[in-house]
């Protein structure tokens, strides 16, 4: 994939976080954010499903805790950004 | 409040702005947080969760459903899977924020599992036990939601499972899987019409809608043990907020239609009656079942009328002699045909049937119309109407105008009760001075004891009644029941005349006070049958019977609001005194009897 998914992933959890979408980057994870306790983790999930018309296996949602590891996850599901 | 109509004014186009997807939902639940109540002039509904799953992550959804219908959804939720522990204590966090209304989520999968997974095994009686057991459990604790609290209660009926134990052979069991759960519901059910204040929350309605094959997500079920997709939490959190206003709000009284594309397809000036969209192909059929659904409306209380651009005499051809036309004219409680301003026509419709504007919903096809009215008469709710005829009755469904929870004997026959208002506003017209015309009238004025069956329409009166209304106490069905039970004086009113019965109309409560005193807890009377005199019947009935027992006065407290002035002149008039260093206060000397009862109808009193 050419295109860079990064953007909206960002996009993604500074709605579902109410973060400032400037504040997430490729470091950003669940350590780093206040919001993202195992609810909110539910939320990125569905919003995530719904955002690249995909859908995640279990380990895959567990997996998800960072910027890194979403785009890699829909990167092997080969979404675009 | 200009600051009020900038927030609500911001928060409604970022409501409106909201799409289908979980992250626009999130962000929009936050704006909503952002603002206090007041600040936006909505509603503030209090709502407590009791669950057997992780139920929280409807919390955001429900907050936007919610502000979408002017509702501000406080929501507390008790940790998943303490049902007893948390509704038998009445210290528990589910009574702690008073809330108005409790919602009982239990899963047959999480609290009946036997029903779900172990039915093919399971013989007969056992699985009559478990029902039993499961719908006995569920019974007890509204039972206990009673005893510690005054609120409205939700009660989740049971979803079908995803996946029947015996497979597809279930249809042909003696007893099958699908017939049980619905006989659960229907159990359910049964328990709430026993339980004052208590309603079915019917979630497996809003499942067969999404439809089973998307209601579940399996991994949000193993992981977080939340038994709904984003697609189940979206519906069902939109149908709570909708039961959630139909609990806390009155709904809309009267549904106001225009014509023209709405009521059939094309202009009737211009085509003509013969040529209309009206009939049984496309598009006449979609207008025909639009009709259809319209009708059902009017069956279960909804007063139809009609604003209209158009020429009256060519529309009454219509609706008179079209073959095609479901709804015929007598079907309509009010009309404005002409070619005058809507918005005046909306005025004009709710002072001909005695309502306020805020009892009105606007269907009108023209943008332009709804724009018009939203200006200038804001309390009306105006309806997004689709530019699809086949869509339309789905998008009246959805604006929920018009949800009850429940549906009383009076609702079914309410535009009767109108058209023979109309009647007897004719008679109006033949006699000459108010007295001839209420002896005209030969009213029959019924005075009995509120009994159970009575109940449910009395609470749809103190929700409901604002110009006569003394006291304007909105006291939930429960706290009705409960004075009652304690020994209140508790009078019902029921008013028959020569053009039919108009049901029950009149109610009053008092309680026993120290020192010789009788305190009218509520007084009120239907704007239905506003000037007929019937409110001194009402009085001399609870006069009668606090003398009864033993008071010498009856005190009230006029609570003075914006649409109750015709109370102010009704105290004096009718002995009534203001209370020394009391405001607002009045009294009754009964020293002397019960103030006299007009010789203008026949008084009939029941125990």
């Amino acid at each position: 994939m050419k295109h860079d998914l990064k953007p909206r992933v960002c996009r993604v959890l500074a709605s579902i976080f109410g973060v400032p979408l400037d504040s997430v980057d490729t470091s950003t994870s669940q350590a780093t954010v206040e919001p993202w306790d195992s609810l909110s983790h539910i939320h990125l999930i569905v919003a995530l499903e719904a955002e690249f018309s995909v859908s995640f296996t279990p380990e895959q949602a567990l997996e998800m805790t960072n910027v890194q590891a979403i785009c890699d996850v829909l990167r092997a599901k080969g979404a675009a950004g | 409040m200009p600051q009020t109509r900038n927030a609500a004014e911001m928060l409604r186009s970022v409501l409106a702005a909201v799409g289908e997807s979980p992250a626009s939902y999130l962000e929009a639940a936050r704006q909503v947080d952002r603002w206090e109540p007041a600040q936006l002039g909505f509603r503030q509904v209090r709502v407590s969760f009791v669950s057997t799953f992780t139920i929280e992550v409807l919390l955001p959804y429900l907050a936007v459903e919610g502000a979408r219908r002017s509702l501000a959804v406080r929501s507390s939720v008790a940790p998943f899977g303490q049902l007893e522990q948390q509704v038998l204590d009445p210290d528990s966090a589910v009574y702690r924020s008073d809330p108005h209304v409790i919602v009982v989520a239990a899963r047959a999968g999480d609290a009946a599992p036997a029903l779900i997974h172990e039915f093919v095994r399971l013989p007969r009686a056992e699985v009559e036990r478990e029902v039993e057991h499961f719908v006995g459990r569920l019974e007890n604790l509204l039972r206990a939601v009673r005893r510690h609290s005054r609120a409205q209660v939700l009660l989740w009926n049971q979803t079908m499972p995803v996946r029947l134990a015996a497979g597809i052979a279930d249809a042909r069991l003696d007893l099958s899987q699908t017939d049980t759960i619905a006989n659960v519901n229907r159990r359910l059910a049964s328990v709430c019409r026993c339980t004052p204040g208590a309603y079915v929350f019917d979630v497996c309605r809003v499942a067969n809608e999404v439809g089973l094959a998307r209601w579940e997500d399996p991994k949000l079920l193993h992981l977080a043990r939340i038994p709904l997709s984003a697609a189940a939490q979206m519906a069902t959190a939109k149908r709570l907020a909708r039961y959630l206003n139909a609990l806390t709000t009155a709904p809309r009284k009267c549904l106001v239609l225009d014509l023209d594309n709405t009521l059939w397809g094309g202009v009737l000036g211009e085509e003509g009656a013969a040529a209309i969209g009206l009939g049984q192909d496309y598009p006449g059929n979609a207008f025909k079942a639009f009709h259809q659904e319209l009708r059902s409306y009017r069956d279960r209380g909804t007063l139809l009328a009609i604003a209209s651009k158009n020429d009256a005499s060519a529309v009454v051809e219509v609706f008179e002699r079209h073959p095609d036309c479901v709804l015929r004219w007598g079907d309509f409680a009010a009309t404005q045909i002409h070619w005058n301003d809507k918005a005046a026509s909306l005025v004009a419709i709710a002072e001909e049937l005695g309502i306020s504007t805020e009892g009105l919903a606007f269907f009108d096809d023209s943008p332009v119309e709804r724009e018009w009215v939203r200006a200038r008469v804001p309390e009306v709710q105006v309806i997004d109407v689709p530019a699809d005829p086949t869509r339309y009755g789905a998008a009246l469904d959805e604006s929920g105008a018009f949800d009850h929870v429940v549906l009383t004997d009076e609702d079914r026959k309410r535009t009767e009760l109108y058209r023979n208002d109309a009647e007897r506003r004719q008679l109006a017209r033949s006699v000459t001075s108010v007295e001839e015309f209420l002896r005209a009238l030969q009213m029959r004025v019924t005075l009995c004891a509120i009994d159970s069956v009575a109940l449910g329409r009395v609470a749809q009166l103190v929700a409901k009644t604002n110009q006569f209304n003394v006291t304007v106490r909105r006291q939930s069905q429960a706290d009705i029941e409960r004075i009652i039970a304690q020994g209140a004086i508790a009078v019902s009113m029921r008013i028959e005349d020569r053009f039919g019965d108009n049901g029950l109309v009149g109610v009053a409560i008092a309680l026993e006070e120290p020192r010789g005193a009788a305190s009218i807890d509520t007084f009120l009377m239907s704007c239905r049958v506003l000037g007929r005199r019937a409110e001194a019947a009402l009085l001399h009935a609870v006069a009668d019977r606090a003398i009864a027992r033993g008071a010498t006065r009856l005190v009230v407290e006029y609570v003075r609001t914006k649409k109750n002035a015709v109370v102010a002149g009704f105290l004096p008039a009718s002995g009534f005194t203001p209370v020394p260093d009391r405001t607002g206060w009045w009294q009754l000397d009964l020293s002397a009897g019960s103030p006299p009862l007009p010789d203008l109808f026949e008084v009939v009193e029941r125990p």
